[in-house]
């Protein structure tokens, strides 16, 4: 079978101009009005929603992939995958949910999938990140000269590339349980259903994975990471 | 470090190890999860208070540990990431296989 026609245009498309120049409420709104024809378009096979569905949702898609999987390559894979299945599926998709929130559950379970059949998860040691204590069981820990607000002091654009640059150095098995808990949202019975552990090791590694990403971050907190 | 702050020191190291109720830093941290969840039950949620307004050092993990959750939720969504264009050979590759 012949690849759909590229397309650049559609009445469909929503452009990034028109989107940032609204009112939030009505941004929302018209999104999801044009998700929802697109996923229709898509449904009946027309090429041209297809290929802007793809446009539009695939750098979440690939920003999600990336931080779990941490490999580019593997993410773009991963991504791919997930909009197969997508396509697939696309005409059982009723519009309970936003197709970006539908397209995100199926990438999201894509790329824990490939780590589990991977079976590439390092177990690297994340103890020299966690706080420490005395034989007392009394915090030690280093006085800071300065402390600031990163929300005042530095850009949000640089706030996020620091968080995003200081996850990749957490240990496999933490960055995922954290991803899917403090960032999309996830409940710890979600977690556990979709990473395998139980609710217990999910709250322990949350908490670790907690504790060692604030290590990570003092640097932004002390001013020092701009 | 004066007598005195020394002595401070040793009562409180006293109190929290061995008085019912008080609780060491490492057994604090234990805490501090469900406690910026809003999950820890009021009877341990009281006794990590207790803590907290005894242990400067614990306040000030506690803080930064709010903060840095604080960032993390907010800085880390998709849309605060930065997103540039896919790759088009990837664009293109995701349509030749639906086609396939």
């Amino acid at each position: 079978m012949s690849a759909p026609e590229p397309c650049r245009s559609g009445e469909t498309v929503l452009t990034q101009s028109a989107e940032s120049e609204a009112p939030e409420g009505v941004r929302d709104a018209d999104a999801a009005a044009a998700d929802a024809r697109l996923a229709e378009g898509a449904g009946r096979g027309d090429p041209e929603a297809c290929e802007l569905l793809v446009r539009r949702h695939l750098p979440a898609m690939l920003a999600t992939a990336r931080r779990i999987l941490g490999d580019p390559a593997a993410a773009e894979d991963c991504a791919q995958e997930a909009f197969i299945k997508a396509f697939k599926a696309i005409g059982d998709f009723e519009g309970r949910s936003q197709l970006g929130t539908w397209l995100h559950r199926i990438v999201v379970n894509e790329a824990l999938s490939r780590l589990r059949r991977a079976k590439t998860a390092r177990e690297d040691s994340i103890e020299e990140l966690l706080p420490h204590y005395n034989e007392y069981g009394f915090r030690v820990e280093p006085m800071w000269q300065t402390e600031i607000d990163p929300d005042e002091a530095i850009d949000r654009g640089r706030i996020s590339e620091i968080i995003h640059e200081k996850m990749t150095e957490l240990p496999e098995g933490y960055r995922i349980v954290l991803t899917l808990r403090d960032i999309e949202g996830l409940s710890t019975a979600e977690v556990a259903g979709l990473t395998g552990l139980s609710e217990m090791n999910v709250k322990t590694r949350l908490h670790r994975a907690r504790a060692a990403l604030k290590t990570l971050l003092e640097p932004l907190l002390r001013g020092e990471a701009a | 470090m004066t007598m005195r702050r020394r002595a401070r020191m040793g009562m409180k190291s006293l109190m929290m190890r061995y008085v019912p109720g008080y609780i060491t830093c490492e057994e604090a941290d234990d805490f501090v999860m469900d406690y910026l969840d809003g999950s820890l039950p009021e009877r341990q949620r009281r006794v990590f208070e207790r803590h907290i307004r005894m242990c400067p050092a614990c306040k000030r993990h506690l803080d930064r540990q709010r903060k840095v959750l604080a960032l993390v939720t907010r800085e880390g969504q998709p849309s605060h990431m930065p997103q540039p264009a896919p790759p088009e050979d990837l664009v293109q590759a995701i349509l030749r296989a639906r086609g396939a």
